[in-house]
């Protein structure tokens, strides 16, 4: 080619602008890459949402069931209670809600999947991270309905009613986490629903005890700011505890 | 690619289940043979980073593997010795996952899964309940599960218990087929199972590895030390009492008996070529021990 004709191509590429894909074709693209990223053996690692996802897809659907049959329960005496006794019935009943998320945790102890799901990439410290967030986000979203909706019936304010179901909540869950990381493997459903039921007559008699000496100094703790306060960083404790390096001695 | 196992140990109260081993393992097939007890499960636990060692560390290519975490546990694949399963999970849901905990995305885990329930001979059951599995149906659905992610660090703890001389065969063929560029670490007491696909043998004993190396230079480690010899029926169990016998075999009226011994047991013994059986006999069985026979018979 002479170079007349070099420079006239020169130009003329430079001038040439390619055409914008169409929409389809965009599509077809991006449909066809991520059927080659599905086929690629390992992902470089999953984005916390997708794990959280799969993670709940394999929860028990027995735990679900429970979780549900719990929660009518609650609602079911609350709202047979009269006035103040609905937020007193959901703080009594508040110590079970944690029991269903304790028996999830130890599934895995319990049929012998810890050993595997140890080694696994996203190990069983993993598996407990994110079925504790799950049930927490459940349980918490619960206790905030009963909450409203016990306080708008009866009257009290709501962080009254809030700290009536969260206080023994927390410091239920404080103690299912605590044994199910000293026990680990010993820990059973049955002795965390056993705890359940004897923390549900524990809060049944210290609210009684409450009711009776309203101006006493156990309703003063029991309502207090700090005791709320108190409960929550109890909680976290047993939550860092719980997830902490020593957990890898089987 | 090397796993290095430094100076490990690990003691409970006042056992010492492995004591101070340290091994260097590059790509092949390694046997750890040892009796029950042996510390074979509580070696590979550590180097599965399933439990903590009292002291020393595994590395896997220069880099601690505790410190690596996800890393390493993304190339290992791992069948413990008793591993467990959710009973309402069937084996094809049982795979995918332990495949999304072994961070494949979802359609290469669904491939892989059926797959290797197809070479497991799993496919006909895939959506059966694993409850309602055999021994040996559970065991190869283990040994698929610890295949998913393609490791490149093996760890099988006792892989054939339950499996039939057939599927034993299938699995080692299986294991020898795709151990060129990994490192497979095989623990059993079944010598048989390593004894033709192992590169090396290990061999454990008090938390101890005693010898290491292929498994034709062990075995020269009893060399003139298995005898055969013909012996009456009335003196067959004096001599299973006294000695470490490991063939009894009946030829009319008299019984052929495999012994391994320092000495010679009988008059008229001759010495046979000696095999890992053997070499497991003569460190791992005690009966020989106890009633000590050093006279000639």
């Amino acid at each position: 080619m002479r170079r007349s004709e070099e420079r006239k191509m020169a130009r003329l590429l430079q001038t040439y602008q390619a055409p914008d894909p169409s929409e389809k074709h965009r599509r077809q693209t991006r449909a066809m890459a991520l059927k080659i990223l599905e086929s690629k053996p390992l992902s470089m690692g999953k984005p916390f949402g997708q794990r959280l996802a799969e993670q709940a897809e394999y929860i028990s659907p027995v735990s679900w069931i429970l979780q549900s049959v719990l929660l009518v329960v609650v609602l079911v005496c609350a709202a047979n209670a009269e006035d103040e006794g609905m937020v007193v019935s959901a703080s009594v009943l508040a110590p079970l809600l944690g029991i269903v998320a304790g028996c999830e945790l130890v599934r895995s102890y319990g049929s012998n999947m810890w050993e595997l799901e140890m080694s696994c990439r996203y190990d069983l410290r993993s598996i407990f991270s994110i079925k504790l967030l799950i049930f927490g986000i459940v349980d918490f979203a619960l206790l905030l309905l009963a909450a409203v909706v016990a306080g708008r019936e009866t009257g009290e304010p709501f962080f009254t009613a809030l700290s009536a179901v969260i206080v023994p909540f927390s410091l239920s869950n404080s103690l299912y986490l605590l044994m199910i990381s000293r026990l680990r493997r010993r820990c059973s459903s049955y002795l965390l629903m056993g705890t359940g039921v004897f923390l549900v007559i524990l809060q049944k008699w210290a609210v009684s005890a409450a009711e009776a000496n309203p101006d006493g100094i156990g309703t003063a703790i029991f309502t207090s700011g700090w005791t709320f306060v108190f409960s929550l960083v109890l909680l976290s404790a047993a939550v860092a505890l719980f997830f902490r390096p020593a957990h890898r001695k089987a | 690619m090397e796993l290095y196992i430094n100076h490990i140990s690990k003691i409970y109260d006042m056992k010492t289940a492995v004591d101070d081993v340290t091994l260097r393992l590059g790509p092949g097939v390694y046997g750890l043979l040892g009796a029950n007890g042996a510390g074979k499960t509580t070696l590979l636990r550590m180097i599965c980073d399933v439990q903590q060692a009292s002291s020393g560390h595994v590395e896997f290519d220069h880099q601690d593997i505790r410190k690596n975490g996800e890393s390493y546990r993304n190339i290992l694949g791992y069948l413990p010795q008793n591993f467990g399963y959710y009973p309402d999970f069937t084996a094809y849901r049982f795979l995918l996952y332990l495949g999304a905990l072994k961070g494949l995305s979802k359609g290469y885990a669904r491939e892989r899964a059926l797959r290797l329930l197809r070479e497991v001979g799993l496919w006909e059951v895939k959506d059966r309940k694993i409850k309602t599995f055999s021994g040996g149906m559970k065991q190869r659905l283990g040994i698929a599960q610890a295949l998913l992610n393609d490791p490149r660090v093996l760890i099988l703890d006792e892989p054939t218990v339950g499996l039939d001389p057939k599927e034993r065969v299938r699995f080692r063929n299986m294991i020898s087929s795709l151990s060129a560029d990994k490192i497979v670490i095989l623990s059993t007491h079944i010598v048989s199972d390593v004894e033709y696909i192992a590169d090396e043998i290990l061999v454990m004993k008090d938390g101890r590895i005693i010898h290491r190396g292929k498994p034709e230079e062990i075995t020269a480690e009893v060399d003139g030390k298995v005898w055969e010899c013909r012996v009456e029926h009335s003196q067959a169990d004096r001599f299973i009492g006294s000695f470490n016998v490991g063939n009894l075999k009946n030829e009319g009226d008299q019984v052929v008996l495999r012994i391994v011994s320092d000495t010679e047991p009988i008059q008229g013994a001759h010495l046979v070529k000696p095999t890992l059986e053997d070499l497991y006999l003569y460190y791992f069985e005690e009966a020989g021990e106890e009633d000590e026979q050093t006279d000639l018979i």
